[in-house]
């Protein structure tokens, strides 16, 4: 029996590595990596400067929050197996489904399949990050036992996100309102951090107790947390899975005439709508563009608050951020539908990334505007709200136009992609780092951070409308589907 | 006339050669069959003079119009997959009615009333994609393919997945649309069908055309049926 787990376990992870070898090509699965190493690199040789600035226990926290994030993102598996066994994962058949012909208990397929993932990503990122330390040593000074422990302090960060992720979408599977309370519980927690001065929360949940005089034992309530949640977690899952068939009355006639400013693509627009609305899809679009941006708004206010010191993010700042986050809305569009049957019908590819991008604007404007005018009221920037607002819109549209011209309708693929990474990284950071800067000058230097502001925006401006123009040429032929 | 045209079509996917100097004429108002084994490239070929895929060497045309005007194919012409794909969360009648709206269709209640009676999927109407039987599915590409009455259909495989009596039917309203005028280009391995249908057949293996004609021309001897001469022409 051991030898078959271990065997489901091995093909498991070759699935893995070819699934995204099938994705992005064999170059491609190596550039995350890759990229991750020379990223970890860059910051621990930075990480004297940093931790002069904020300090070790600060900058320690920061990339453990970062570790539990990502593993939250890449933790949602309850939900794919479920899709997986009710037959909805596109044209993909992965060995999740084998409890659907062998004698084999769907949990234990779990487990594996949780297993397998855990260390997939380990070696995918955590490992090339903690040799991207490993390798900064001589220049950063960091000693080999401090990596030691930063890698170990990660490994459990991320396994913790991995795994509350997996328990939710576990619960979710029972209880889509339970689910929201518990999420709703843990935000009430959190915030309990902010009003009492001595509830160090993170301390207890994440493994950075060692940095603040804690001592390596605050190692061991993480780790407890983790096993907790990932046998909860299996011990959750379903063994038989109900395809439920709900009824829904016609729409897609209807949903045109709230469209029908589109003209020809209202069509489009109103599948667009109906299959987010109905796909659940709606709610994570949402959060997923508006979430990081409260998050990174909540995080700067808590070194504030635990600081004692005012960090001079302005809304300008917070302005330039959308369009970065645009890209996990635009992304999220993308990933409902494999649009295969429209490759039998008058309809070409960039009809369709047209329909999504207008879909897009619509879904992020509001929110993007609202965001902006919140933070300029909240830190009494009204002065520099006409400003914010500007670039808040401009690089959004500049964002998705890249994202969209680049990646098409298989954004979450294709970012993995070297060349197209590549080309969204020259295209995406130059802008970014102008708006970052001027954004901090302006305060100092009016007149030259706004001038320098305004012509890259107007920059920004005549590049969109080159992208946008290049769409059709770029994916006019191209086939849908995975 | 002709309706469809393939000169020396060839199509490789890295080492593997799909199409190999394919070279096909089917004439308007022919009910043609491309028959061959799992792999032949059948589906390949379809995708091709669809504009779903460019071909490596070669030219086609359909109905007059270049392949590369795919948007152009696709709008004169109705396609029925291999695997059926509807839209997951669109009901039955509204990813219809959704078709009828790209082709810009009048009469949209009745079109797609007629196909939803025809094909008895009345009460599933109201149910999304997703949750419909995969021979449900299947009735609904081909309602796709027919709702707006072209007057060429390309078929991959349409009997898959139906049942015996939904067989019986649409093949008599296949045989029917024919004897009205409209060409069909159908591929399929149920030889049976194939020969009840079919006025020309090819047999394609191996990328390559290895026999067209009509039953009668390819047949060796009185009698003999379609899949005995499909396997002759297969282990030749």
């Amino acid at each position: 029996m051991a030898n078959l787990d271990l065997e489901i376990f091995i093909l498991m992870v070759k699935e893995e590595l070819r699934l995204h070898r099938s994705f992005v090509g064999a170059i491609g699965s190596i550039f995350f990596p890759a990229i991750i190493f020379v990223l970890s690199l860059i910051l621990f040789i930075s990480s004297p400067v940093i931790i002069k600035s904020m300090g070790l226990y600060q900058a320690v926290l920061f990339l453990n929050i970062g570790a539990v994030s990502y593993g939250i993102f890449v933790g949602f598996l309850g939900k794919i197996g479920e899709e997986v066994m009710t037959r909805r994962f596109g044209q993909i058949n992965l060995l999740l489904e084998i409890p659907k012909l062998f004698p084999i208990s769907f949990r234990k397929t779990m487990a594996h399949f949780f297993i397998k993932d855990a260390v997939f990503y380990l070696f995918y990122s955590i490992i090339p990050f903690a040799l991207g330390a490993l390798v900064s040593s001589p220049i950063s000074g960091l000693s080999f036992s401090f990596v030691t422990l930063i890698f170990l302090a990660l490994t459990i960060s991320f396994m913790l996100g991995m795994s509350l992720s997996f328990l939710f979408s576990a619960i979710s599977m029972w209880s889509s309102k339970l689910m929201f309370a518990l999420i709703l519980a843990i935000f009430g927690t959190i915030s309990l951090r902010f009003i009492f001065d001595d509830f160090y929360l993170e301390k207890i949940i994440l493994p950075i107790g060692y940095w603040g005089n804690g001592g390596i034992k605050y190692f061991i309530i993480p780790i407890i947390l983790v096993v907790l949640f990932s046998v909860s977690a299996i011990m959750l899952m379903k063994e038989k899975f109900e395809e439920k068939s709900n009824k829904y009355h016609e729409e897609i006639i209807s949903s045109e005439g709230i469209f029908s400013f589109a003209g020809e693509m209202k069509t489009l627009l109103a599948k667009e709508w109906l299959e987010l609305k109905r796909s659940g899809g709606l709610g994570p679009v949402v959060m997923g563009f508006i979430g990081p941006l409260l998050g990174i708004y909540l995080i700067v206010s808590l070194f504030e608050i635990s600081l004692g010191i005012e960090i001079d993010y302005n809304a300008i700042f917070y302005g330039g951020l959308i369009g970065f986050f645009g890209v996990m809305t635009y992304s999220w569009l993308n990933n409902f539908e494999t649009n295969e049957f429209l490759n039998y019908q008058p309809v070409a590819v960039d009809m369709v990334i047209k329909a999504k991008l207008i879909l897009y604007f619509l879904l992020t404007c509001f929110l993007s505007l609202a965001y902006v005018v919140g933070i300029s009221i909240m830190r009494g920037e009204l002065d520099l709200m006409p400003l914010a607002l500007l670039v808040a819109l401009v690089n959004n549209i500049y964002v998705a136009g890249v994202t969209a011209r680049f990646t098409g309708l298989k954004t979450n693929t294709m970012l993995f992609d070297a060349k197209v990474l590549s080309k969204f990284f020259v295209l995406v950071t130059p802008p970014l780092i102008i708006i970052v800067i001027t954004s901090f000058s302006i305060r100092f230097d009016y007149l030259i951070s706004l001038a320098t502001l305004l012509v890259t925006l107007m920059a920004l401006l005549v590049m969109s409308k080159f992208i946008f123009g290049s769409i059709p040429n770029r994916w006019r032929n191209e086939r849908f589907g995975i | 006339m002709t309706a469809i045209f393939a000169n020396n079509i060839s199509k490789s996917f890295g080492d593997y050669k799909a199409l190999d100097g394919i070279n096909l004429k089917v004439k308007e108002g022919e009910f043609f069959g491309l028959l061959g084994p799992n792999g032949a490239g059948k589906t390949t070929l379809v995708r091709i003079l669809t504009g779903q895929l460019d071909q490596d060497f070669g030219n086609a045309e359909v109905m007059n119009l270049s392949i590369s005007d795919s948007i152009e194919i696709k709008r004169i012409s109705g396609i029925v997959p291999e695997a059926e794909s509807p839209p997951s969360f669109l009901t039955a009648e509204e990813f219809l009615k959704f078709v009828c709206r790209l082709r810009n269709l009048d009469n949209i209640e009745s079109r797609v009333s007629k196909w939803l009676d025809f094909f008895e999927i009345e009460e599933k109407k109201e149910i999304l994609c997703k949750d419909l039987s995969k021979g449900q599915r299947q009735k609904l590409m081909l309602s796709a393919a027919l709702i707006h009455e072209p007057k060429l259909l390309f078929l991959d495989e349409p009997f898959i997945n139906l049942d015996p009596i939904f067989q019986k039917k649409v093949r008599e309203y296949l045989f029917n649309l024919v004897k009205e005028g409209c060409t069909i280009f159908m591929c399929t391995h149920i030889l049976d069908i194939a020969e009840k249908l079919c006025t020309e057949v090819a047999v394609i293996n191996k990328g390559k055309i290895i026999s067209q004609g009509s039953l009668d021309k390819i047949r060796l001897k009185e009698g003999e049926h379609l899949e005995d001469i499909f396997m002759r022409l297969i282990e030749e």
